[in-house]
């Protein structure tokens, strides 16, 4: 909310504030903007508005003559107290003889930055200008000149002769819990409890001459005040003109901007009709019935689904959306003599509920939603009348009661515990903080019963007048105390882990992602992970709307703007969540993502990867289950000839292998990489068994054997080698495959394996017989060794 | 071959066998001279000792020889053996040294080579993000608290009804969360903050509670450079007797200087969150400025971090807990606003993009 500051004049003196001077630099306006933050009234921005020039005085109209050869402009004779009439050309048609006009004369800057000299138009000499309400600095109008008080004397600063000040206009965050502090009241009554001023609350009552049966819904309005203005050449009160239009609000008419600008005055909306159009010049509230029609406002007609709060005149048509937005056939025009003002505290989720539904939010529903004060609906309502010098403002209408006020236990040891300071008691002294807020305080044995104000919806339990209290002492007066938790375990093995492998691969040369989780539907299928992704109900956009059920048709976006980039190899990992759909439920699991470029054949390349993680969570390889083929259900689909899958207790808890060639020919980008991909289930990556035991080495020298087998495709490598490794017994120390080649579609694979035995150097006899069972065990696979050395 | 040298030998008798070897190390001393390489060296080596030379010839002829002559011969053969030996020493070691000398001028290499790379080679880096989790981790783990997780698919009752975010409460317009189109009750979104997590941890039925929860959040924000619709926050949760604002303050203030330093001060300031009670935001020193006032700031010399506060006691209710015997608080921060904080990030998009070119300048630690 934008508050010019000297708004708050209207209920504490700017003075008793500590505001002397309004400069936003000046000391006073820089403590109150420190005690607004402090009370939680957080400003967001400070703007200096000067008041107008001096140069911008009172004249009177004395005669208006036409301009041979236009049709726009006109000569206007003005009296502005010197002994000769000034002559001004002037655009506008507002206005009649005998009216009073703001006059800039020659060489006077306009708030809007225009500087104002004498010239000639169509060749008469025009010597100032007349000013709209905008280019004196009087309010937002731009749509004929301002039309001052016949009262002023011609001459006259209009500055002074109106009392405009200079202003200082704060832009205050107020949080959605305080609809008292949507209105300069609410913001005054803080700042003053705060820092001891005076305070003056908005008072009156209506006169009544009687009081007309009014039809309020029960469930819809806690209370509804109707009161009728005659619209009898009103004007807006130039100080609140000039505020409003400072607080960013167009003027429309002086009754629409009357409402408006008590609203922002007092945190009340009103709604001002042209009280002929209304059937029985009288309204009420009630649900709308399903397939109601209205013209709102801003000019949309509006189907209504039922259920609506409806305003409603005395022949049950629909005006308005109760709260939200007033109807257009009813709106106060140019013709109309008499007002119907409505003034009501409607209920509160009733609003929330209809402002949601019609997707139409507006300054009143907005504070509605929040609560409004029951209390004031009268004086809001002569307070309308007031700001444009109608003095009597009759009540039509009045329905519901004052709800009785809210009334909490509050227990000393209670605001104590909560707190865990004493100085927070000072607030509940009497004649202390919480009593100039409005709260009552009722001493009891043990503690107070306070009883709340109603413009303090939000104040429900102990602790939101415990929150008052700390508010009103000062959150900076609470003393801390230390506290340290009882845990001393640091990272358990899941973060341990998680930590290990990230820099693992960080250090190895990938790059952490942080790609988006919400996924094309159509990456989804290319990746043919068979799931049913989780579909977002109202995504964004239709690219980002499905949750991904493997890692990487998150990561493939990444991956596809690099190439894009042409920034290649692209090494990219990440540990995130993939969810997917099972009946009525959404299933969530974390996951590890690798992406690595391999110049040759990334399979291989995301085989050497995994390698290196299980080595550094302490995994033995031969506690996994490798099989050639693709992961099936739940997995990324990969090039069929190069993937492989991790089992555990039959369950796959892994793929690794080469991107499926569809995937670039999808993204239309031709990589000079392949591209290896490994995705691992996080939770069997915490929760494997780490084997890290340590052997004392063997103190002979190790003998070296290289076999050369010519293995079929569908054999894993690392099958053939855990069955050598198994028949080889204790003997085998280390397995590694020295030479890859194929051949007219055949594969030959040369391992190395060191060999050591406790008891002494291996001889030739375990030599010959090692050779022979890794022989038969390559048989038993379909493998045939080739060569061994012959001793 | 071998009977016919020495019977050479034996013929020539001691005192022409002698001049012999004379000559033979005056030859071999005269060769070593002249050698350059360890080949040639070895073939002088061959010649002058092997067990075809004449010093072997003659140390194998000494036991045919009689007595008398034995130890002439076999001084002098000792004598010649020890020169030659000696001299082969000497010149193997100059032939290694010059050796050494011509292979260290011949091979070149400049190390400046390794330095010159593409800057998609070499290490890699975690994220951002993840980097600025790590150290909050590191952080938490030292003030005794556990670092926990929830799920980033919620239902609705733990994110907005446990939490005391009633259906009608304005904090939960439709157009800010991601709905699941599932059929599920209560509905299903992604979590629009961590603190559902925290009625998970209440739930878990262990007490006392203390406990960050780090996480991935959705906010149905249209992506510009402040926002994009998935960022990070964490969550504490404190759950204990006897807990109170003062508690509150003091977790918040050594956090605060054990995560920024103790320059970083901390201050609270009401504010207003339905899930705690009273609330409060949370502001750090300008860590920009230090408080001087700067552009970051808005020249307050106070940067807002978060929104703290007491649990309010429907949420305890909500968690299963008595709001009688325990109390506890709670406060939060974007994590993403931390990093962005750190490195004078412009544009909050950059994070989900994974652009290598931005990655690969993240390597570096401090």
């Amino acid at each position: 909310m934008r508050l010019p500051l000297g708004w708050l004049s209207v209920f504490s003196p700017l003075e008793a504030l500590g505001v002397t001077e309004r400069r936003p630099q000046a000391e006073g306006v820089r403590r109150l903007v420190r005690t607004l933050d402090a009370l939680g009234l957080v400003v967001e921005g400070i703007e200096a508005a000067p008041a107008p020039s001096s140069g911008i005085v009172a004249a009177r109209v004395c005669a208006i003559h036409r301009i041979e050869g236009a049709d726009r402009i006109r000569l206007v004779e003005v009296d502005d107290g010197a002994h000769v009439l000034r002559r001004v050309v002037c655009g506008a048609w507002n206005f009649e003889v005998d009216d009073v006009v703001p006059l800039a004369l020659p060489g006077t800057t306009l708030p809007t930055g225009v500087r104002i000299e004498a010239r000639s138009m169509r060749g008469v000499r025009s010597d100032g200008m007349l000013c709209s309400p905008l280019e004196a600095g009087l309010g937002s109008d731009t749509g004929g000149l301002a039309l001052l008080p016949r009262s002023l004397e011609p001459g006259q600063s209009v500055a002074e002769a109106l009392g405009l000040d200079d202003e200082v206009v704060v832009d205050l965050a107020v949080e959605p819990n305080r609809p008292d502090a949507s209105g300069v009241r609410g913001i005054a009554r803080d700042l003053a409890a705060r820092l001891r001023a005076p305070f003056a609350d908005l008072e009156g009552t209506l006169e009544g001459e009687q009081v007309d049966d009014v039809t309020v819904e029960p469930g819809t309005a806690e209370r509804l005040v109707l009161a009728s203005v005659t619209l009898d050449d009103l004007t807006l009160d130039p100080r609140i003109a000039r505020w409003l239009a400072l607080a960013g609000v167009r003027s429309v008419s002086p009754i629409v901007d009357a409402t408006n600008a008590v609203m922002l005055e007092t945190g009340q909306p009103s709604h001002a009709y042209d009280r002929a159009r209304l059937g029985g010049g009288i309204v009420g509230v009630r649900s709308a019935r399903s397939g109601e029609r209205l013209v709102t406002l801003d000019g949309r007609e509006r189907v209504l689904a039922g259920g609506e709060l409806v305003i409603v005149d005395g022949e049950d048509v629909v005006v308005g959306l109760a709260g939200i937005m007033g109807g257009r056939d009813t709106e106060v025009g140019a013709q109309t003599r008499e007002v119907l003002l409505e003034v009501a505290a409607f209920v509160r989720e009733r609003i929330a509920q209809a402002s949601r539904r019609s997707g139409l939010r507006t300054e009143a529903s907005w504070r509605f939603e929040r609560g409004v004060d029951p209390s004031v609906l009268e004086a809001v309502a002569r307070r309308v009348g007031q700001v444009v010098g109608c003095r009597t403002v009759r009540r039509v209408a009045e329905a519901g009661e004052l709800p009785a006020p809210r009334r909490i236990r509050l227990r000393t040891t209670a605001v104590l515990r909560l707190s865990g300071d004493p100085v927070v008691l000072e607030a509940l002294r009497p004649g202390a903080g919480l009593e100039r807020l409005g709260f009552g305080l009722e001493p009891e044995e043990d503690g107070y019963v306070v009883t709340v104000p109603p413009w303090r919806p939000d104040v429900e339990g102990a602790a939101d007048v415990v929150e008052e209290a700390l508010r009103q002492v000062g959150y900076d007066a609470v003393a801390s105390a230390s506290l340290v938790g009882p845990h001393r375990d640091g990272p358990n093995q899941r973060q341990r882990r998680e930590r290990l492998v990230s820099r693992l691969l960080s250090d190895r040369g990938a790059f952490e992602a942080w790609s988006v989780t919400l996924v094309d539907p159509a990456v989804e299928s290319l990746l043919g992970s068979d799931r049913e992704p989780a579909v977002l109900r109202n995504p964004l956009r239709p690219e980002e709307s499905v949750l991904r059920t493997t890692v990487l048709a998150g990561l493939l976006g990444a991956l596809d703007r690099s190439l894009r980039r042409r920034v290649e190899p692209v090494r990219l990992f990440e540990l995130g969540p993939v969810f997917w759909r099972l009946g009525g439920e959404v299933i969530e699991r974390e996951r590890l993502g690798l992406l690595v470029g391999a110049s040759h054949d990334g399979g291989t390349e995301a085989g050497r990867w995994l390698s290196d993680i299980c080595a550094r969570i302490g995994v033995a390889l031969d506690t996994v289950v490798l099989r050639l083929g693709q992961g099936g259900t739940g997995w990324p689909r990969l090039h069929p000839g190069r993937c492989a899958r991790l089992e555990v207790d039959d369950e796959v808890v892994g793929v690794v292998g080469e991107l499926h060639p569809a995937v670039f020919r999808a993204g239309g980008v031709n990589p000079r990489w392949r591209y290896g991909y490994l995705e691992l289930d996080a939770l069997w990556l915490w929760n494997a068994t780490s084997q890290v035991e340590l052997r004392a080495p063997e103190v002979h020298q190790a003998s070296e054997l290289d076999l050369s087998f010519e293995v079929p495709w569908d054999v894993a490598a690392s099958e053939l080698a855990a069955r050598i490794d198994d028949v080889l017994g204790g003997l085998v120390r280390d397995v590694g495959i020295f030479d890859d080649f194929s051949h007219d579609g055949r594969r030959f694979l040369g391992f190395r394996l060191r060999l050591a035995a406790a008891e002494g150097p291996v001889s030739d006899e375990q030599l010959h017989d090692a050779i022979d069972a890794a022989r038969r065990a390559g048989e038993a696979l379909g493998a045939r060794l080739r060569s061994a050395p012959t001793s | 071959m071998r009977r016919e040298r020495v019977m050479e030998a034996e013929g020539l008798g001691a005192a022409s066998s002698i001049d012999a070897l004379a000559g033979h190390v005056e030859r071999v001393l005269a060769e070593l001279e002249a050698v350059e390489s360890s080949l040639d060296l070895a073939r002088v080596r061959e010649a002058a000792i092997g067990p075809t030379s004449l010093l072997a010839t003659l140390s194998r002829s000494l036991r045919d020889l009689d007595p008398s002559q034995r130890s002439i011969v076999g001084r002098a053969v000792s004598d010649a053996r020890r020169r030659v030996t000696d001299a082969l020493e000497r010149a193997g070691r100059r032939v290694r040294e010059a050796e050494l000398e011509r292979q260290l001028q011949a091979e070149r290499s400049d190390p400046t080579t390794g330095l010159v790379r593409s800057a998609l080679d070499g290490t890699g880096a975690r994220h951002l993000v993840a980097r600025a989790r790590m150290e909050l981790e590191d952080v938490f783990w030292r003030l005794g608290f556990e670092v926990a997780t929830g799920p980033e698919v919620e239902d609705e009752w733990h994110n907005f009804e446990a939490l005391n975010v009633a259906e009608f409460h304005p904090a939960r317009a439709a157009q800010d969360s991601f709905y699941l189109d599932v059929p599920a009750s209560p509905p299903l979104l992604l979590r629009t903050h961590t603190s559902p997590a925290q009625i998970r941890l209440m739930r878990r039925g262990r007490l006392p509670i203390y406990a960050v929860v780090p996480g991935r959040v959705y906010r149905r924000d249209t992506p510009d450079a402040r926002h994009t619709p998935a960022f990070h926050q964490i969550e504490a949760l404190v759950v204990d007797e006897g807990i109170s604002f003062a508690h509150l303050k003091g977790t918040i203030e050594a956090f605060t200087s054990a995560y920024f330093g103790p320059h970083i001060a901390s201050r609270l300031r009401p504010a207003y969150f339905p899930f705690t009670e009273p609330s409060a935001e949370f502001e750090v020193t300008c860590t920009i400025c230090g408080g001087q006032g700067c552009r970051t700031c808005s020249g307050t010399g106070w940067i807002e971090l978060g929104g703290a506060g007491m649990v309010h006691e429907r949420v305890l209710e909500a968690g299963g807990l008595d709001p009688t015997s325990v109390s506890g608080f709670a406060f939060g921060f974007g994590i993403d606003r931390l990093v962005q904080m750190r490195y004078g990030i412009a544009d909050m998009r950059i994070l989900p993009d994974n652009d290598v070119r931005l990655l690969w300048q993240t390597r570096g630690e401090a």
